[in-house]
């Protein structure tokens, strides 16, 4: 399929940090465990955490599509205020510590969090009347919590032109509006569904206890914790290469199908998508979707807004009432950790969100021009198979070969090709969808540099976008990579939000995370912006 | 579009420059790789004061490098078993002491000031990791609660305290295990049963002590599995003393956390001085205040917040194998009987 050897390219340059920063850590980690490899079945208990963590990851994604499938329809269809409000916001939960969500989290919907203490102080209860959290339900929350944001902008940019006249024309035929929806609306966000399904589905399989705690343990605890134990505290590299094998054979065939079925069910935007103005909606479908995002702005703003509320609120002496002060903010300034930490975790998201786009954006045009190219697809999806915990372990072996403590250029490869997977199923299908005549076009009639500026950027702008706006989230919130390549001099915001914690100081530790949500939401508003300006000069 | 790119740009690559600028330092004449856990290097940690006292003592530069936790410092050390760049390690405990000699990665350190340990806090014969603090694991109580106290692991099993416990998993936390263990050694063959009937008093079972003990002070739960030590905190910078540790009729499980001599190190006489001058009663002081933990050397000059510690009257040992099975053998009996019936 590939025309010439200068198309190889392309594809080998992101392939270079892949292959340093996965492949090769995981090749190291193998190397150890390959000797003795147990077998697992003999294990009863792993059987059961087999199945919960395959359910759960089921549920987690199924959940998470259906919950962000009504808020496709209504930004894809009709005029709505907020849009770059909401879309910011969806990104936010991606990039704070696991700690602090769980602390926020619990801060609204636990035992002792506003609204059962409101609940209580209505009603006067003694007991808190909202049990959802420690459940099974607590963990499919938190996990929708988690990745709703990705289902809905996954719907959103891989959705193809809205079919307004083709679903006129269904339904002037007679079909049902039922139908209607089933034959002519449902074809243009399937590939969305399914990306955002496997790629949900995915996260959750290999997720680690964190967000589990809401679930209640142990009986909820996932693979990955089992992989924590033999890495960690018992130190038995057979058992841990069984354990990768395992998850393996889940995820890989997981991918493959998901590649397969997405291959065949690619469709063309329309050239003139922009071209039509979103209406304003009428008034039924005004307040359902009023309904909707005032829901969602209650579930993400929420427990994000009671880290704020955390960090101003200091502890009272027994039977005081609570106090309000910037306390927690002028002690962690009189600290030279946290300032160094923010300057290091956001250049480190920046350039590395932006060197995985850059090192993408080439192969993704080629993509673009070569329907059936599968190798790369493959390629760089793999990593979405493999338990971050094992490439962590197998980092531990390539650092003993670079000498000194803490490395900002491996820090940022690291990210970078952490960052690959993710970035190449956003732009990825964005590039697939757009229309070759286009491009060939752009080609024939403009230097490379002009075609990029004023043809490709613009109409990949969108999945550009959401593509850095995630990238950037992935590296500020990353932890495993930042621990060991960070070192002492070179810490970044979720180690040191560790550290403020490993110290009781939960407070400073949310005043932190507020800094970081602060800083970044107003990254993410500017790039959203920009974004809707840009749509308007391309409908032009 | 352009202009911003090119600002945007310049504003990344100048800002890790000046990170960057910022821990370059001249390598000093004589120096020391240090590995510990992340939280001890922290500027929250004893580490840096440790670093800057013996460097103007002695003139050796401390280096600390850290991979995480210490389950990441072990698993570091076996990854560079015969090829090392640490000199010294520090965070090993007790739990972690028999795989550290079965894989043969430290030597028998040489210091004076050992004398002054007691004998009951040394973790093994030939001094290849030596303690440098300890703790004991202990229930916290939020006395707000207005909860009447428990008096022992047994008072856990009554009605009144269901759904009021955190406890953390042993798979991936060392007060999950110091508290399995704490069971183990006070139930021997019948903890599982004692599990079985904890059940009903558990709200959840968290990954690590930060969010156990961060659900706590939240107001999830008033009792938290974490260190007798932990009221010291909350007295010594909040001057509150609403969090209680609980001393238990049974005794109260130890954890000795200790440092060592890494195999294979060509600065050993470095080292022993360092390890030496970390048992002194000034680092000594350091390091107790600093992780909220109990100082080795009995001597040592406290804060007053230390008198809001508890320091149980019966301590009891983890030993290599309790009731004929290793602590792994212990927490695969765990998982097994607590994901049976979920």
């Amino acid at each position: 399929m590939i025309r010439n050897r200068g198309s190889l390219l392309p594809f080998l340059a992101p392939a270079g940090p892949l292959l340093l920063f996965v492949g090769f850590p995981l090749l190291l980690f193998f190397a150890r465990g390959a000797g003795d490899l147990p077998g697992l079945t003999a294990d009863p208990s792993l059987g059961r955490i087999y199945q919960f963590t395959l359910l759960q990851a089921f549920l987690s994604a199924l959940f998470s599509v259906a919950a962000a499938l009504p808020g496709a329809w209504f930004l894809l269809r009709w005029r709505i205020t907020g849009r770059s409000l909401i879309r910011s916001v969806s990104t936010l939960s991606f990039l704070l510590p696991p700690i602090l969500v769980v602390l926020g989290f619990t801060l609204v919907f636990g035992r002792a969090g506003f609204i059962n203490r409101g609940l209580q102080g209505i009603f006067g209860l003694t007991e808190p009347p909202l049990k959802i959290l420690y459940s099974a339900g607590g963990i499919i929350l938190a996990h929708v919590f988690y990745n709703f944001p990705v289902a809905l902008r996954l719907l959103t940019d891989l959705f193809g032109s809205y079919p307004e006249n083709e679903l006129k024309a269904a339904r002037s035929l007679g079909a049902s509006p039922l139908r209607a929806f089933i034959t002519v609306l449902l074809p243009s966000l399937w590939p969305g569904i399914l990306s955002a399904f496997v790629l949900v589905f995915l996260y959750c399989f290999l997720s680690f206890a964190v967000v589990l705690v809401l679930g209640g343990g142990p009986s909820t605890a996932t693979l990955e914790v089992e992989l924590y134990r033999a890495v960690r505290f018992g130190f038995d590299p057979g058992r841990a290469a069984s354990l990768i094998l395992l998850e393996g054979s889940v995820t890989l065939p997981v991918l493959l199908l998901f590649l397969f079925l997405d291959r065949r069910s690619h469709h063309e935007f329309s050239p003139d998508r922009h071209n039509a103005p979103l209406e304003s909606p009428p008034p039924a479908i005004k307040v359902l979707t009023t309904v909707y995002f005032v829901l969602f702005l209650l579930f993400f703003f929420l427990p994000l807004l009671a880290i704020p509320f955390h960090s101003l609120l200091v502890r009272s002496t027994r039977g005081g009432s609570a106090l309000f002060s910037a306390a927690h903010y002028l002690s962690l300034f009189r600290s030279a950790e946290p300032l160094r930490a923010l300057a290091v975790t956001l250049s480190a998201a920046v350039v590395s969100s932006l060197s995985a786009v850059a090192l993408l954006f080439p192969a993704a045009r080629i993509s673009a021009l070569n329907r059936g190219v599968m190798n790369g697809r493959i390629l760089f999806s793999l990593p979405l198979g493999v338990s971050s915990l094992a490439v962590g372990t197998g980092l531990l072996y390539l650092k003993s070969l670079f000498p000194g403590t803490g490395n900002y250029l491996l820090l940022v490869a690291a990210h970078t090709a952490l960052a690959i997977p993710l970035t190449w199923r956003i732009l990825e299908p964005a590039a697939r969808s757009l229309p070759a005549s286009v491009i060939r076009a752009g080609e024939v009639y403009a230097p490379p540099l002009i075609r990029f500026f004023r043809v490709e950027l613009p109409l990949l702008f969108p999945a550009l976008v959401t593509a850095l706006a995630f990238s950037f989230a992935l590296s500020a919130g990353e932890v495993n990579a930042a621990l060991l390549f960070s070192g002492p001099g070179l810490p970044t915001i979720p180690v040191t939000i560790y550290h403020l914690i490993g110290a009781y100081r939960f407070g400073e530790a949310s005043a932190l995370g507020t800094l970081l949500i602060l800083v970044s939401f107003g990254a993410l508003l500017v790039l959203e912006r920009r974004d809707g300006r840009d749509r308007k000069i391309i409908s032009r | 579009m352009k202009q911003r790119l090119t600002t945007l740009i310049m504003a990344t690559v100048l800002l890790p420059a000046m990170a960057l600028a910022g821990c370059s330092r001249e390598p000093a004449a004589k120096s020391l790789n240090v590995y510990c856990y992340d939280s001890f290097s922290s500027e929250w940690g004893p580490g840096p004061a440790l670093a800057a006292a013996f460097e103007k003592e002695t003139g050796i530069k401390i280096i600390f490098s850290s991979p995480g936790d210490a389950g990441a410092v072990l698993a570091q050390l076996i990854a560079e078993k015969g090829n090392p760049r640490a000199d010294v390690v520090i965070g090993l405990d007790n739990a972690q002491a028999p795989l550290a000699f079965s894989e043969n990665l430290l030597i028998p350190c040489r210091a004076e000031n050992l004398k002054a340990v007691p004998a009951d806090l040394l973790l093994d014969a030939e001094n290849r990791l030596v303690p440098y603090d300890y703790g004991h694991f202990a229930l916290i109580l939020d006395t707000d609660s207005g909860l009447i106290p428990p008096a022992s692991l047994e008072d856990l099993t009554k009605p009144e305290y269901a759904g009021k416990l955190i406890l953390m998993d042993p798979r991936t936390s060392s007060p999950g295990l110091g508290f399995l263990l704490w069971t183990v050694s006070v139930y021997g063959d019948k903890a599982p049963d004692y599990w079985k009937r904890l059940q009903p008093s558990v709200l959840t079972v968290t990954d690590g002590w930060s969010q156990g003990y961060g659900l706590m002070l939240s107001g999830e739960a008033p009792l938290v599995i974490s260190y007798g030590t932990s009221p010291v905190y909350h007295k010594e910078y909040e001057q509150s003393d609403r969090y209680k540790a609980l001393e238990f009729a049974e005794g109260h499980m130890e954890q000795i956390e200790g440092m060592g001599l890494v195999r294979g190190s060509k600065k050993i006489k470095e080292g022993n001085l360092f390890i030496n001058w970390l048992l002194g009663t000034e680092a000594q002081r350091i390091i107790a205040t600093a992780n909220i933990m109990l100082p080795v050397r009995p001597e040592t000059e406290l804060p007053a917040s230390f008198g809001s510690a508890m320091v149980p009257a019966k301590r009891l040992a983890a030993t290599e194998t309790m009731g004929g099975k290793t602590a792994s053998e212990w927490t695969d009996l765990w998982v097994e009987t607590l994901t049976g019936n979920p």
